[in-house]
């Protein structure tokens, strides 16, 4: 026979008020992704800091090409959000049409980090810069698989049908996972490329 | 009036407890296998086995380092003392405690809140493999050759020299990496579960004191480890690909130094945090009432992982003693908490009806471990002493000996839930006098080598004087193992005799107060027939108040140290 378990009351049916799991995991996990970004900021301020001459000879500094793909995640940050409306909307086709254009400019901004590390110059570990420098592409060329892969989640659910105007929970955290990523890679542009200094 | 009845069959998907809380609440999926089971209960188990496994490796290890500085000069391992120290502190610190609270927390912070399933069942699946298979490979890395000069976690002033870079390297950096990860999705999920998943009327604060303390130390650890990933991939890169020209640079390997102090400050620290949720379980239910003050309780809690985020602030000068507690003040302001929630403890069994509970001495030694390490630490700072073998002996006593202590008692506290049999209590008792007595007698060896000014354990800087002092910490370590192995004995006969396709363990032998009680033991695969609601941070008492009201005892397990209302 089976041991005898407790019996308590069981819980109201409306648990709407608690937060979506699936927002609240991005989130969480996007503050990760920003803390390891602000780990790399802090080790290149604090080894640029302590070196004479930071980077080393040979580097191709392709502050233009860094600038360009810089543009291809703003505009899927706003495509991804075009993306979110047409869902809320119920535009379905729409909707489709701008996680397309988001996996474009996504896709574009990975083909910019490839060539920006192919022409640098610098192998990953010929000097402490190029370590760093390294290390925070292929970082953020991480986050944007890692936002690349929700985003394709995403829209299969909304051609299946799972994500609706009423639950669109995924397609939500899709649109943050970009936008982390955008930010992540505002950072680095603005450190490694902007602020460049030899 | 009986409080019990008779559980029903499993409900079938789509019914039953699952349409009682609409899908999100659903159980998750599981395999019939360990493999592909995404039962939080299952991946919990796979968390605990592997990280009692770890332990027993890094015990062994431990022990024979410590066979070797029980004289001067080299007599045991030759010239791999670098390699085991390095292997036994990586082991003990990332493989035995961390992934042991996170795979308790896995197995009861759902019961605890009373939901059906973790948030992501298949994240916290895929790390509890990523730990397992990295944990090999960590374990991999020191068999295949010294990880050249790594030494404790890679951190100065024990790094690689330029050019000493090789596959065992690769496979240490990349095994932490695959570690690090499974810590940083477990714990992401923890805390997102404890948001978003409780039952009904089971607010923040209601909330039992090992979950909040599963939910601090799993918050900071999203925080500490993000950082930490990033150093390790860095660390790949430079060691990889390169001559080490970031690590092995006397200026920029400080870049590496920070980004281990961002991750490994706060997590010596919080290897305490959990062990303080589990005492204050054990306590409560010892006496038969909650915690005299729960809020307070909580505050001691979120104060102790803010403390421990502090440690940030410190600056720079600490690093180069990463994994020994530097005496700063952020590190001493620790003491606070811990001290008011052991007083809260005391009150607590003041106030309430105490009785034997099998997992109190493990709860008392802990305490005892903290005085005499206050009392050491007292000591030292007006002694000035220099030794760093003092910091190593201080470690084991404050930093790892209360944790272990109370990862043994959370065994046996959880025992009829984990393994289906409630583990002896004789066994408990001698398991706890054995670890007690064991970790005493090697901190002990460690201070008394400090004050005699022992320069450290790094590597064999015995001299002669100090054999004595490091013989205690040999027959120290032997003691603790001997307790560790006692009661891995006594979970395997636990375990052994509650498997079976029935739950017919004690579902709650204790008396509990916390809704893991209320179902069986071990839990079904729904972990509860309907979803509890939940009025008061003492559910089971409410209940048994309300079908019991005459019983003294029951009334004032209600009613004692709650706000008005509340109960």
């Amino acid at each position: 026979m089976a041991a005898p378990m407790l019996a308590l009351p069981a819980a109201s049916q409306d648990r709407g008020r608690y937060l979506s799991a699936t927002r609240v995991g991005v989130l969480v996990y996007a503050i990760a992704m920003a803390m390891a970004e602000v780990g790399l900021v802090g080790a290149y301020l604090a080894v640029r800091h302590s070196s004479p001459k930071f980077t080393p000879s040979g580097y191709h500094e392709n502050n233009y090409q860094a600038t360009m793909i810089t543009l291809s995640m703003i505009l899927g940050a706003v495509t991804v959000e075009w993306f979110v409306w047409a869902v809320r909307a119920r535009e379905r086709r729409q909707a489709m049409f701008a996680a397309g254009l988001t996996a474009l400019f996504g896709i574009c901004f990975l083909n910019g980090l490839t060539y920006l590390l192919r022409t640098s110059r610098i192998g990953p570990g010929s000097s402490p810069f190029a370590a760093l420098f390294w290390t925070f592409l292929v970082f953020n060329a991480l986050l944007a698989v890692i936002s690349l892969c929700a985003l394709f989640v995403g829209a299969l659910r909304v051609q299946g049908s799972q994500a609706t105007s009423a639950e669109p929970h995924t397609v939500r955290a899709a649109a943050w996972l970009w936008q982390v990523a955008l930010v992540c890679w505002l950072v680095t542009w603005f450190y490694v490329f902007f602020l460049y200094k030899n | 009036m009986t409080i019990t009845e008779a559980r029903s069959e499993a409900p079938a998907a789509g019914s039953a407890a699952g349409t009682a809380a609409g899908d999100k609440l659903q159980p998750a999926e599981s395999g019939d296998f360990l493999l592909d089971s995404s039962d939080h209960k299952r991946v919990g188990l796979v968390f605990l086995v592997f990280s009692l496994l770890f332990l027993l490796g890094g015990a062994v290890v431990g022990s024979t380092m410590h066979a070797e500085l029980a004289s001067p000069g080299v007599q045991v391992v030759g010239g791999q003392y670098i390699r085991l120290f390095s292997a036994h502190a990586q082991i003990e610190a990332v493989l035995f405690l961390a992934p042991f609270w996170l795979g308790l927390a896995t197995y009861l912070v759902p019961l605890q809140i009373g939901a059906s399933r973790l948030a992501f069942p298949r994240v916290q699946a895929l790390a509890a493999w990523l730990f397992v298979i990295g944990g090999l490979l960590h374990v991999v890395s020191y068999l295949l050759g010294p990880p050249p000069g790594l030494g404790l976690a890679g951190a100065s002033p024990l790094q690689a020299p330029p050019g000493g870079v090789g596959h065992a390297t690769d496979l240490w950096v990349t095994s932490l990496m695959m570690v690090a990860l499974a810590m940083l999705l477990a714990s992401g999920n923890i805390v997102v579960t404890c948001l978003s998943l409780r039952a009904d009327g089971m607010t923040l604060m209601r909330m039992p004191m090992f979950s909040w303390s599963m939910f601090a130390t799993a918050a900071v650890g999203v925080l500490s480890t993000g950082a930490y990933l990033a150093g390790l991939l860095l660390l790949y890169m430079d060691l990889h690909f390169g001559q080490a020209s970031l690590f092995g640079a006397p200026g920029a390997r400080l870049a590496w130094d920070h980004l281990l102090w961002l991750y490994g400050r706060p997590d010596i620290l919080l290897l305490t945090l959990p062990a303080l949720g589990v005492a204050s379980e054990v306590v409560v239910t010892a006496a038969r009432r909650p915690l005299l003050d729960h809020r307070a309780g909580v505050v001691c809690i979120v104060g102790y992982a803010a403390l421990t985020v502090t440690s940030y602030a410190v600056g720079t000068h600490a690093t180069a003693s990463l994994l020994l507690p530097t005496p700063t003040w952020a590190t001493a302001l620790v003491v606070v908490p811990v001290g008011a929630l052991t007083l809260l403890w005391l009150g607590t069994l003041a106030q309430g009806h105490p009785r034997s509970h099998p997992a109190l001495p493990f709860v008392a030694a802990a305490v005892v471990c903290w005085l005499v390490g206050a009392a050491n630490a007292v000591i030292a700072a007006f002694a000035h002493v220099h030794g760093a073998a003092f910091g190593t002996g201080h470690l084991h006593v404050v930093a790892f000996g209360p944790p272990t202590l109370l990862a043994f008692g959370a065994l046996v506290h959880w025992g009829p839930k984990l393994f289906g049999r409630p583990l002896t209590t004789a066994a408990a008792g001698l398991v706890a006098v054995l670890s007690l007595v064991g970790i005493l007698v090697s901190g002990l060896g460690g201070y008394i080598a400090g004050y005699q000014g022992q320069a450290n354990h790094y590597k064999n800087a015995v001299t002669s004087g100090t054999e004595s002092a490091d013989r205690f910490a040999f027959v120290g370590g032997i003691l603790l193992g001997l307790g560790a192995v006692l009661l891995l004995l006594d979970v395997v006969r636990a375990a052994a005799a509650g498997r079976g396709p029935v739950a017919d363990g004690p579902a709650d032998p204790y008396g509990g107060l916390t809704l893991e009680w209320a179902t069986t033991s071990p839990p079904p695969p729904h972990n509860f027939d309907e979803i509890p609601e939940v009025r008061s941070e003492a559910p089971l008492a409410d209940f048994r108040d309300a079908v019991a009201p005459d019983d003294p005892v029951a009334s004032t397990l209600t009613h004692a140290g709650l706000p008005a209302g509340d109960a």
